[in-house]
């Protein structure tokens, strides 16, 4: 009797447990109850097309880093003084807006610091990650050719130097991760941008 | 007796693939020579023989790989470069050279920390027409940029980093004097026009637009006046006979070039954002070639050919079927354009230039030639010039190991007549190498 008991016991306790670290696993925050504290990482990988854009991000500024990536693109050329990918190093973000209506880009944008190459001496300037889509997160495609306001493929991670990933689960990846996972809720270009050492570029 | 046969035939079959493989192997090296008379940069004029000629890339049109190229301890006299030393600051003056120069000459106030270069990346000097004076882009260092890494120091958004500055250097009394300060980025034309855009702010601020307004004055001691009232992230490029062609970036990256007929006289030519780039000016400044289409577009990638005044599409060339001769791959970008006479030359990227020729209103591509020796780095060749007498090419390209950080980039010189190439690279300190030209016409 006493041994069905404390078997019993025994089994519900190791449930308990298995249980309380599944849900430590599936939602640190409950684990640490720390906030998380998150970072862009953009490996080039020698590609303008397929390099991989990375979310990281901690609780409480303590391991584990945890990672989410996508596929992403920069550039029309390797590197080089123009129209190649982005310079290597970190970056601060210098704002975020939802509805962006810029001059070539527009909707979910984080707007990069200008960055000297240390390679080569020049800066590369107006700088963003983003997708193509419209200002209101949409897709507008009134052409056979490439619209600047719709993500017809893969031709599309082409940039001016810009980091770019696909419209649709990858921006709405992206942007939940930003806001919900040690980026910031803010939006436009005031307080508390800028926000130093937000993307690293390899 | 079967067994034994096919056993000579097989080892004589074994026998000729070693041999076949042995000669590939001795012969790919004779091609490309050694990879470390290259690495240590030699500069004592070995030569390595001519070009050579591939099979056609296309019907009717050869593809020439260059891998030969003459190690030339002295730079081709019909150019003038300017230096700027890999330091890793990009804060000490570079050098002129060029025969004009007869000797490297210090560029530079005296003392004073900066860049021999525009910081935005527009052409870094222009040799005047009297073939004394360059005038050439400085930036006078403020403060050190920021690497924005965890734990280095911080910088405030605001800060004054940089001054950009226009200077004239003689090169008769080296005198180096300040023609503009707060100034970047300039064209100068035949008749002494002088254009170059003036910021609002005389400082690049750190992370805040550098905001400018176009000026032309006539020759260095004119009253500047002001092309557009607006303040923009301008950049003058080149005179074309009346009208002045600039860029302005927008946000993102890509920029819109826009025609100026006089003060705020404005007419836009193209937007990169629209998937065409802007490549050059015919020699009578009439004409302009524009490329669009290729790698981003799903469109083909052609060079059309238009009249500047009316928008008139004159001709138009497809690169549609072009394969680069080296990869195999496609043409699939085309970025700046030499054009003299009949005759022009266009970067495609991957170490290959295009060679056009433009007749009668219709472009015909003549060649695409490929440089491939060791150390050149896969990559844009860049400030393409044509000698007036559209023989020789002359072009920068960038040096290093593929997995490795830029080491320097040399000077390319191709004769078309000849196929000889050789290769020209500052002595001293690693640098960057920036052809001074004109693209302006008249110039």
């Amino acid at each position: 009797m006493l041994a069905s008991i404390l078997s019993t016991v025994s089994r519900r306790l190791t449930c308990t447990c298995l249980l309380a670290v599944l849900v430590a696993a599936l939602c640190p925050s409950m684990a640490f109850g720390a906030t998380p504290i998150g970072w862009f990482d953009y490996a080039r990988n020698g590609t303008n097309t397929n390099g991989r854009l990375t979310w990281n991000y901690t609780w409480g500024d303590v391991p584990p880093v945890y990672s989410v990536y996508w596929r992403a693109g920069s550039g029309s050329y390797l590197d080089d003084r123009t129209n190649g990918w982005l310079p290597s190093g970190w970056y601060s973000i210098r704002g975020h807006w939802n509805n962006y209506y810029g001059s070539a880009i527009y909707g979910r944008v984080w707007y990069l610091s200008d960055k000297r190459s240390v390679k080569t001496g020049v800066m590369r300037t107006a700088l963003f990650i983003h997708t193509e889509e419209t200002p209101s997160n949409g897709q507008y495609n009134p052409t056979a050719g490439d619209d600047p306001q719709c993500w017809e493929g893969t031709n599309d991670y082409y940039s001016y130097g810009c980091v770019k990933v696909a419209y649709g689960i990858d921006m709405n990846a992206v942007h939940t991760r930003w806001t919900s996972y040690g980026g910031s809720t803010a939006h436009g270009n005031t307080s508390p941008y800028p926000l130093g050492t937000k993307l690293y570029v390899h | 007796m079967h067994q034994g046969v096919s056993f000579r035939v097989l080892a004589l079959r074994v026998g000729l693939a070693v041999v076949a493989a042995v000669l590939m192997f001795v012969g790919s090296h004779a091609l490309v020579g050694s990879g470390d008379e290259y690495a240590l940069g030699e500069e004592g004029g070995s030569s390595q023989g001519g070009g050579q000629s591939h099979p056609a890339v296309d019907e009717g049109v050869r593809g020439t790989v260059v891998t030969r190229v003459r190690n030339a301890p002295e730079l081709d006299p019909g150019i003038v470069v300017v230096t700027v030393p890999l330091d890793g600051r990009f804060a000490s003056p570079g050098q002129l050279y060029g025969t004009r120069a007869k000797k490297p000459l210090q560029l530079g106030p005296a003392k004073v920390e900066g860049m021999t270069q525009d910081g935005l990346g527009s052409r870094a000097g222009i040799l005047l027409p009297d073939g004394t004076r360059v005038i050439y882009s400085f930036w006078e260092r403020i403060t050190e940029f920021p690497t924005y890494a965890p734990g280095d120091p911080e910088v405030a958004d605001g800060t004054h980093m940089d001054t950009p500055t226009i200077r004239l250097f003689d090169l008769v009394s080296s005198e180096d004097t300040l023609i503009a300060s707060g100034a970047r980025s300039m064209a100068w034309r035949a008749d002494g026009a002088f254009a170059y855009a003036t910021g609002i702010d005389t400082d690049y601020r750190l992370n805040l637009p550098y905001l400018e307004r176009v000026v032309v004055q006539q020759g260095l001691d004119g009253e500047p006046s002001v092309w557009t009232s607006d303040a923009d992230r301008y950049t003058v490029e080149l005179w074309a006979g009346s009208t002045l062609i600039v860029s302005r970036e927008l946000m993102g990256g890509a920029r819109e070039y826009i025609a100026l007929d006089g003060p705020d006289l404005k007419r836009s030519i193209l937007s990169e954002a629209d998937r065409e780039s802007f490549l050059g000016v015919s020699p009578d400044g009439k004409h302009v070639l524009i490329s669009s289409g290729g790698f981003d577009s799903g469109q083909p990638l052609m060079i059309r050919e238009v009249e500047l005044g009316s928008g008139e599409e004159i001709a138009r060339f497809s690169f549609e079927h072009q394969l680069d001769p080296i990869t195999g791959k496609p043409v699939d970008g085309v970025w700046e354009a030499a054009w003299e006479g009949d005759r022009i030359v266009v970067s495609l990227g991957s170490k290959s230039i295009a060679v056009l020729s433009s007749e009668g209103g219709a472009l015909a591509l003549e060649d695409i030639i490929t440089f491939e020796y060791p150390k050149l780095r896969d990559g844009r060749l860049t400030t393409i010039t044509l000698s007036t007498d559209c023989n020789r090419i002359y072009l920068v390209a960038d040096e290093g190991d593929a997995s490795s950080e830029l080491e320097r980039t040399a000077v390319i010189t191709y004769d078309l007549a000849s196929g000889e190439c050789s290769r020209w690279i500052a002595p001293g300190m690693p640098a960057i190498t920036h052809l001074v030209s004109n693209p302006s016409r008249p110039r």
